[in-house]
């Protein structure tokens, strides 16, 4: 069973995450801030991480440049608000982008495409 | 202005400078232009002087010339009788109407005959001149008599050899009434002319009892000098005036021929020249240091000006800048926060669907789903609100409706609306209904936020009170919690146009900065206001609504009001929503 850590400040989208993947059967582990995200990496050891890019305090740029140094090669799937995502994504080299608001089943396919 | 002052200070420094060496040079030439005026006036008097004693030496020299003939012409006076010897001396004093008598004595000083009956047998041997006259044989002039009348004369006496070979002398008595008169005409002005006589006597002066005392002034300086044969001048303070005295010498006499004039009358022109002089040298300093004054006033204000403009124009820019960063900042915040909310009751709506049909709905997650797609929607009508309120605020499109309300039905309301969740809430009213003027909604909008600012950066369970109060004629409506508070470094940005404090931001607290700003300007807008007050970061705080109260109209007539937008800096943009007319 692959393993998902969603790293999200907004609780509403983080539960709408959470139970879609769950009903996808994807294992799935929840961070309300980057810092707690990059915390729960060792113990969690994630297949993918699902990213929102804006976050206070920690952003997701940010997180994801710290995953990489903390040697944790993970394929990523950013989630944000801002149309600046798609550029945001490849900078990053994320293996997906879901624009919000989002149709839950183009959420599933790209996650399930970056997953592989 | 310390920089706009010192412009004229500079430019005063740089006249100063330059006029400086101009004033010592002009005031130079002043100097010496009075130098040259009192030299003048010293060279004017000298030469009086030195006229005089021309005057009275030609004077004497023709007197004694005559004197001179008349002893030729007496060699035979022995033979003669002294009527006739009086005859002939009576024709010598025709030759000038100045003799005033003549006389022939010997060579024991009795006088042989005169041309006064009284004079023969006089014996004048005790008369220094004529022991002079016998001892030089050379021609004298007795020291000045003064008649009766006051009138100065003086007595020349010549040698004269009889035809026996014995010596004798020819004496005449010459009065210096024309002599006064031609000294003294030569003079112009106040100056005074004097002859002095050997011994020190004044003989002219137009000061006649001077004359007539035969004054003694042979211890004054002026004739001390000229005596040693000096020509010159002296100024001396004599009766309290001064004086510029030029002296020359009579030759060989011994006598002396002052000219005297007050110091301020011969020195008129060097006076009038050094007046004059200090009088322009002071004018153009003073036109100059004017000119400056007025000078360095146009350029302040111009400089000013310029001043001005380059801080207007950089205030525009950084206005511009700011509005471009707020805009931009505001666009990836509004996406995230309008976003966000929407994402949710579509994403909830699409599980709920999805579930439904797989008949794997829960009553707890549909209670959930239901929970979040409510209050998402109740956020995202609230932002739309307040978005929707800065742009009629920013377009000036806002209108007031007013009525006569009831302040607690208002706050009732509002406490309905605003998510306050996990917070007990405390209201603390009067026991008289307050009435106000207001738009009620947009009261409730003020009320909302601030509520539900107060929930959203307070601890779950801690208490948010509301107190409803009337001070003087307005109405106070304060929301305290026991939340983060406020740093104070934020306390003056926290109106401003999606300002959030640094602390709210920190605590992953959502919202768009707009809340606050929309407040206080629809509490303005009322003729009211609205204030922020903590005691510090995670002390609580307290935002006070003002309100004016209710002016007492009979009915609840509706009354629009415009809103006129406020130029405001960081106001990022309008915010475009038009409504069909």
């Amino acid at each position: 069973m692959s393993r998902i850590l969603v790293v999200e400040d907004d609780a509403a989208i983080r539960r709408l995450a959470h139970d879609l993947l769950v009903d996808e059967g994807f294992e799935v582990f929840m961070a309300e801030t980057g810092q707690e995200g990059l915390d729960l990496l060792p113990e969690c050891q994630p297949d993918l991480v699902l990213l929102d890019l804006m976050m206070p305090t920690m952003d997701g740029a940010t997180f994801a440049r710290e995953m990489e140094q903390r040697h944790h090669a993970l394929p990523v799937v950013v989630l944000s608000g801002s149309r600046e995502i798609f550029d945001t994504a490849a900078e990053l080299g994320a293996a997906g982008a879901i624009l919000k608001p989002f149709d839950i089943d183009e959420f599933v396919q790209t996650v399930r495409r970056a997953i592989g | 202005m310390g920089v706009v002052m010192s412009q004229r200070r500079r430019l005063f420094v740089l006249l100063l400078a330059v006029t400086a060496p101009l004033v010592v040079l002009a005031a130079f030439f002043v100097v010496i232009s009075v130098q040259e005026a009192k030299d003048r006036a010293r060279q004017e008097a000298t030469a009086i002087a030195r006229a005089g004693t021309l005057a009275t030496d030609s004077f004497f020299a023709g007197h004694i010339r005559t004197l001179n003939a008349i002893a030729l012409n007496m060699t035979d006076a022995k033979m003669l009788s002294e009527p006739e010897l009086r005859e002939r001396l009576l024709r010598g004093t025709e030759t000038s109407p100045e003799w005033d008598g003549m006389s022939v004595a010997g060579l024991d000083g009795v006088i042989l005959a005169g041309s006064r009956e009284t004079s023969a047998g006089t014996d004048l041997s005790d008369r220094s001149y004529l022991q002079q006259l016998f001892a030089t044989g050379r021609p004298v002039v007795s020291e000045g008599l003064i008649s009766i009348e006051g009138d100065p004369s003086v007595l020349m006496a010549t040698p004269l050899t009889f035809e026996d070979g014995t010596q004798g002398a020819v004496i005449g008595q010459v009065k210096l009434g024309t002599l006064s008169a031609a000294l003294t005409e030569s003079l112009t002005l106040e100056a005074r002319v004097g002859l002095i006589d050997a011994a020190g006597q004044t003989l002219i002066h137009p000061d006649r009892a001077r004359v007539a005392a035969l004054l003694n002034v042979s211890d004054r300086p002026e004739v001390i000098a000229a005596r040693a044969g000096e020509i010159g001048t002296i100024e001396v303070e004599r009766d309290g005036t001064n004086l510029l005295v030029a002296s020359a010498p009579v030759s060989r006499l011994g006598w002396v021929v002052t000219v005297a004039e007050g110091s301020s009358a011969a020195y008129a022109e060097a006076n009038a020249i050094a007046l004059r002089g200090s009088f322009f040298v002071v004018l153009a300093v003073a036109a100059v240091f004017m000119g400056g004054w007025f000078l360095g006033g146009r350029l302040n204000r111009s400089y000013e000006a310029m001043h001005e403009a380059q801080l207007a124009e950089a205030f525009a820019r950084e206005r511009a800048e700011t509005a471009l960063r707020s805009r931009d900042e505001f666009i990836s915040i509004a996406s995230h926060e309008l976003r966000n909310p929407v994402a949710a009751i579509r994403g909830f709506g699409q599980l709920m669907q999805r579930r439904l049909a797989k008949g794997a709905l829960t009553d707890k997650d549909l209670r959930d789903y239901i929970d979040n797609i409510a209050t998402s929607g109740a956020y995202l009508s609230r932002l739309v609100e307040d978005l929707l309120s800065v742009s009629r605020l920013e377009g000036g499109r806002l209108e007031l409706l007013r009525q006569d309300v009831d302040v607690m039905a208002v706050i009732d309301r509002a406490v309905g609306e605003a998510p306050l969740t996990g917070h007990p809430l405390r209201v603390m009213r009067p026991d008289d209904p307050i009435e106000a003027h207001v738009d009620a909604d947009r009261v409730t909008q003020i009320l909302v936020n601030l509520l539900e600012n107060a929930a959203k950066y307070s601890p779950d369970g801690s208490e948010i009170l509301v107190e409803v109060g009337l001070r003087g004629g307005e109405v106070h409506v304060s929301v305290t919690d026991q939340g983060i508070g406020l740093p104070e470094a934020d306390l003056a940005r926290l109106f401003a146009p999606f300002a959030r404090a640094a602390n709210a931001r920190d605590a992953n607290i959502p919202g768009l900065g707009l809340g606050l700003y929309v407040s206080r300007r629809l509490a303005e807008a009322h003729g009211g206001s609205l204030l922020a007050a903590s005691a510090g970061e995670g002390l609580g705080s307290t935002f006070t609504l003002v309100l004016p109260r209710s002016v007492g109209r009979q009915s609840a007539e509706l009354e629009a009001q415009k809103v006129q937008p406020v130029d405001e800096p960081g106001t990022p943009f309008e915010l475009v929503e038009r409504a069909p007319a």
